[in-house]
C-alpha cells in the first residue's frame, strides 16, 4: 500500500496547473468557510457578551409572575435576607437591585414610551458598568434639588434635550394613580444596543421608590458571578436559596439569546458543509477528468497484475492527497485571519447604525475555539473520500484489453 | 519441449446479441517452452483478440485457453489479475510505463505487486535493466529516455516477475528502425540464452524476419503455421 500511496503521490505533481487549481479552491473554500464562521461566532459572542454585561447579568431573581407582564405590585420585599445570602456566596462577584415601572417621558418637545429603572448608582456600576458608557454629562453623583435621570444619547436626541436640561416622567403606581416627577438630566449614556438605550432611563432607586409608595421593595436582584462558567452549578443553590422567588440564569430570561447560540452554531457548521460540497463537485470533476486521461495507464496497470483494490486505492489516496495538501494553507491562511482580526478587530463602522440596532459593536471580533479545526480536518477527509468513490469506481470498470489501446 | 500454452478451438464473437462479429472461428495452437514465436496477419485477422485472450485480459466466446495446465479461461476477473501477476509478462506497443516511477522502480513495481522482498527486487531490477543495456539509466523517468529506451524498459519489466512466457503487442511499432533492431536483439538473446518464450503480435518484417515461428491468423482462422529452423 506504500508503494501505491507512494505513486499517488507522485501522480498529484503531474499536472501542476491543474492541481495547483484544485489546491486553491479547496484553500480558498477552507479559508472562507473558517473565517466566516469566526466572524459569525465573534458577532454572536459579542451580542451574547453586550446583553449579559449591559442588561442581563448572569441570575436575575424576580418575584412570581412579574416578568409575565411587569405588574408593579408582584415585588421582592425580604431584599435585606436575599443580600445578606448573596454577600456570603463566594461565587458572586457582585449585585444590584432594581425597581422598574414603564412609563412616559416627555421633554419640552416631545414624548417617549420608556423603562424606568430605578438603581443603586454604585450596585449597579458594579454589575453593568454603566458608567463606562457616559459620553456626556456624568453618571449621577451628587443629587441637586431636583432629582437625576441618565438617559441614553439616542432618546436624548429624539427628545431634543441635553445635559442638566429638566425632563418629566409620568407612571402609574401600584394604586393606578398617575404620577409625575420632574428629573434632571445628569448624564448621556451610548451602548452598542441602541435601541435599548432608547427605551430605558435610569433614576435613583429611593427616589423612585418614593414616588410609588415603596419602602425596600425591588422588582428586580441582578447577579454577576464571578465566572460565568459557574452558571450551571449555582443554579441550584440559588433556586434552593430563594424559594420563594423565580431565579433565573440569563438563559432562562432571554431563552432566545440562547437558541440564537446554537442556531448560529448550525449554521456555521451547515455553511462549511455546503462549502465542502461545492468542493466535493469540484474534485470529483477533476478526478474523472484524471481517470479519464490515464485510462491507458489503469488498463495497463489492471492488465500487468494491480488489482482492483490496489487501483481503487490509488485513486482515493490521490484525491485524499490532493485535498489534504491544501488543508493546511488553507487552515493556515484562516488562522491568520482570525488571530489578526481577534487582536485588532475588524471595523464595520461603515454600518455602524444597522450594527448597534442589533446590539453589535461595530468592530467585530472573530472567535474560533481550537477544538473547530480537528473538525474541518476530518470533513476535509470525509470530502475526499466521498468525492474520490465515483472516479475510483470507474477506474476499476475499466476494461484492460480496452484501455490499452485508448489513445 | 514443454507446451505453455494450449490453445483448443478458441472462439471470440463480439456484440453476439446484435451484428455479430466473429473475432476468432475456433483456433487452436500449442506453444512451447522457449519459442520465440510471431502472429501476423491483416488487420482485422484476429491478432489482437487472439492475444487478449492467451494474456486473460478478455474472456473467449467458447473455447479453451490453457496455460501451465490451467484452463483460465474459467477464471473470475480478480484471478486473471493474480495469474496474469504471476505467469505472463507484458510488453504494449505504446511502452505504457508508470510515468512517476523511474525505470528501476518500474520494473520493480511488478515484483513490489508478487510481495518478493526490497532486496530481491533491487538486485533483480538492476540485473535486468543492465540486461537490456539501460544500467545507466536506472534512475530516469520514462519522459527522459527516448521511445527505444522506454520499451526496453517495458521488457525488462515484463521478465522482472519471472513470466512463464512474454506476450509482447507489436512492440517495434512506434520504434525508428534502429531501436528496434536494438530491442529485437536483446529479446533475441533472452530467448537463446535464458530460455524465456516470446509471442509476439506484428506487422513489422523485422520481427517475422527473426521470429522461429510465424502464425498467421486470416479472418479469424489460423491460415498457415510455419516453423524455421
Amino acid at each position: 500500500m506504500w508503494t501505491i500511496a507512494k505513486i499517488a503521490w507522485r501522480n498529484i505533481w503531474r499536472n501542476k496547473l491543474r492541481s495547483f487549481a484544485v489546491f486553491a479552491s479547496v484553500a480558498l473554500g477552507l479559508w472562507a468557510g473558517i473565517f466566516a464562521t469566526s466572524l459569525a461566532n465573534g458577532l454572536n459572542e459579542q451580542r451574547i457578551s453586550n446583553v449579559i454585561d449591559n442588561q442581563l447579568s448572569h441570575f436575575q431573581i424576580h418575584a412570581p409572575g412579574f416578568r409575565d407582564n411587569f405588574e408593579i405590585n408582584k415585588v421582592i420585599t425580604n431584599t435585606e435576607s436575599i443580600q445578606q445570602k448573596l454577600d456570603s456566596n463566594p461565587k458572586v462577584k457582585a449585585y444590584t437591585t432594581r425597581t422598574m415601572v414603564s412609563g412616559m417621558v416627555s421633554s419640552a418637545s416631545s414624548s417617549k414610551g420608556v423603562q424606568i429603572k430605578g438603581i443603586i448608582p454604585e450596585n449597579e456600576n458594579a454589575v453593568v458598568n454603566l458608567e463606562k458608557f457616559m459620553v456626556e454629562g456624568e453618571y449621577f453623583g451628587k443629587a441637586g434639588r431636583t432629582p437625576s435621570i441618565i438617559l441614553g444619547k439616542t432618546l436624548a436626541d429624539k427628545l431634543n434635550v441635553k445635559v442638566r436640561k429638566k425632563l418629566i416622567l409620568k407612571f402609574q403606581d401600584g394604586n393606578n394613580e398617575v404620577i409625575a416627577a420632574a428629573f434632571k438630566v445628569k448624564g448621556l449614556y451610548k451602548t452598542v444596543d441602541t435601541r435599548n438605550d432608547e427605551m430605558t432611563v435610569f433614576i435613583e432607586q429611593p427616589k423612585l421608590n418614593e414616588l410609588l409608595g415603596f419602602s425596600d421593595e425591588v422588582h428586580e436582584v441582578a447577579i454577576l458571578l464571578n465566572d460565568i462558567n459557574n452558571i450551571e452549578t449555582i443554579s441550584p443553590d440559588l433556586k434552593a436559596a430563594f424559594p420563594n422567588l423565580l431565579v433565573e440564569s440569563w438563559k432562562e430570561v432571554f431563552p432566545g439569546l440562547d437558541t440564537a447560540d446554537q442556531l448560529q452554531e448550525q449554521t456555521s457548521m451547515l455553511l462549511l458543509y455546503i462549502i465542502m460540497l461545492a468542493l466535493c463537485f469540484g474534485i470529483l470533476n477533476t478526478m474523472l477528468m484524471v481517470v479519464l486521461e490515464r485510462v491507458r495507464e489503469f488498463g495497463m496497470l489492471m492488465a500487468v497484475g494491480m488489482n482492483k483494490l490496489k487501483v481503487f486505492f490509488m485513486v482515493m489516496f490521490e484525491t485524499i492527497f490532493l485535498m489534504l495538501t491544501a488543508t493546511p494553507v488553507g487552515l493556515a491562511m484562516a488562522w491568520l485571519t482570525v488571530w489578526y482580526f481577534s487582536k485588532f478587530g475588524l471595523d464595520f463602522s461603515g454600518q455602524s447604525e444597522g450594527f448597534e440596532s442589533m446590539g453589535i459593536d461595530p468592530i467585530v471580533y472573530p472567535v474560533l475555539t481550537y477544538d473547530y479545526y480537528p473538525k474541518v480536518i476530518m470533513l476535509v477527509v470525509a470530502a475526499a473520500i466521498l468525492s474520490a468513490i465515483y472516479p475510483a469506481i470507474r477506474a476499476v470498470r475499466l476494461n484492460p484489453a480496452e484501455s490499452i489501446r485508448k489513445l | 519441449m514443454k507446451e505453455i500454452i494450449s490453445i483448443q478451438n478458441l472462439e471470440k464473437i463480439y456484440n453476439p446479441t446484435k451484428v455479430a462479429v466473429h473475432a476468432l472461428r475456433g483456433v487452436n495452437l500449442s506453444v512451447n517452452e522457449g519459442e520465440f514465436a510471431a502472429i501476423v496477419g491483416p488487420s482485422g485477422s484476429g491478432k489482437s483478440t487472439f492475444l487478449n485472450l492467451i494474456g486473460g485480459l478478455d474472456n473467449p466466446t467458447s473455447g479453451k485457453v490453457i496455460i501451465g495446465g490451467n484452463d483460465i479461461s474459467k477464471l473470475s476477473a480478480n484471478q486473471l489479475i493474480e495469474f496474469r501477476l504471476q505467469h505472463i509478462g507484458f510488453v504494449f506497443q505504446a511502452y505504457n510505463l508508470i510515468p512517476v516511477l523511474t525505470s528501476k522502480e518500474n520494473v520493480e513495481f511488478i515484483m513490489l505487486m508478487q510481495n518478493r522482498s526490497i532486496k530481491e527486487r533491487e538486485e533483480r531490477a538492476i540485473s535486468l535493466l543492465k540486461a537490456v543495456g539501460l544500467e545507466k539509466e536506472i534512475d530516469r523517468r520514462p519522459v527522459e529516455l527516448s521511445g527505444g529506451q522506454q520499451q526496453r524498459v517495458a521488457v525488462a519489466r515484463a521478465l522482472a516477475s519471472k513470466p512463464d512466457f512474454v506476450l509482447a503487442d507489436e512492440p517495434t511499432a512506434n520504434l525508428d528502425s534502429k531501436s528496434a533492431e536494438n530491442l529485437l536483439d536483446i529479446m533475441e538473446r533472452l530467448n537463446q540464452e535464458e530460455g524465456i518464450t516470446f509471442l509476439f503480435s506484428t506487422h513489422d518484417a523485422r520481427v517475422v524476419k527473426r521470429a522461429r515461428r510465424v502464425v498467421t491468423l486470416e479472418d479469424g482462422l489460423i491460415a498457415s503455421d510455419e516453423s524455421r529452423s
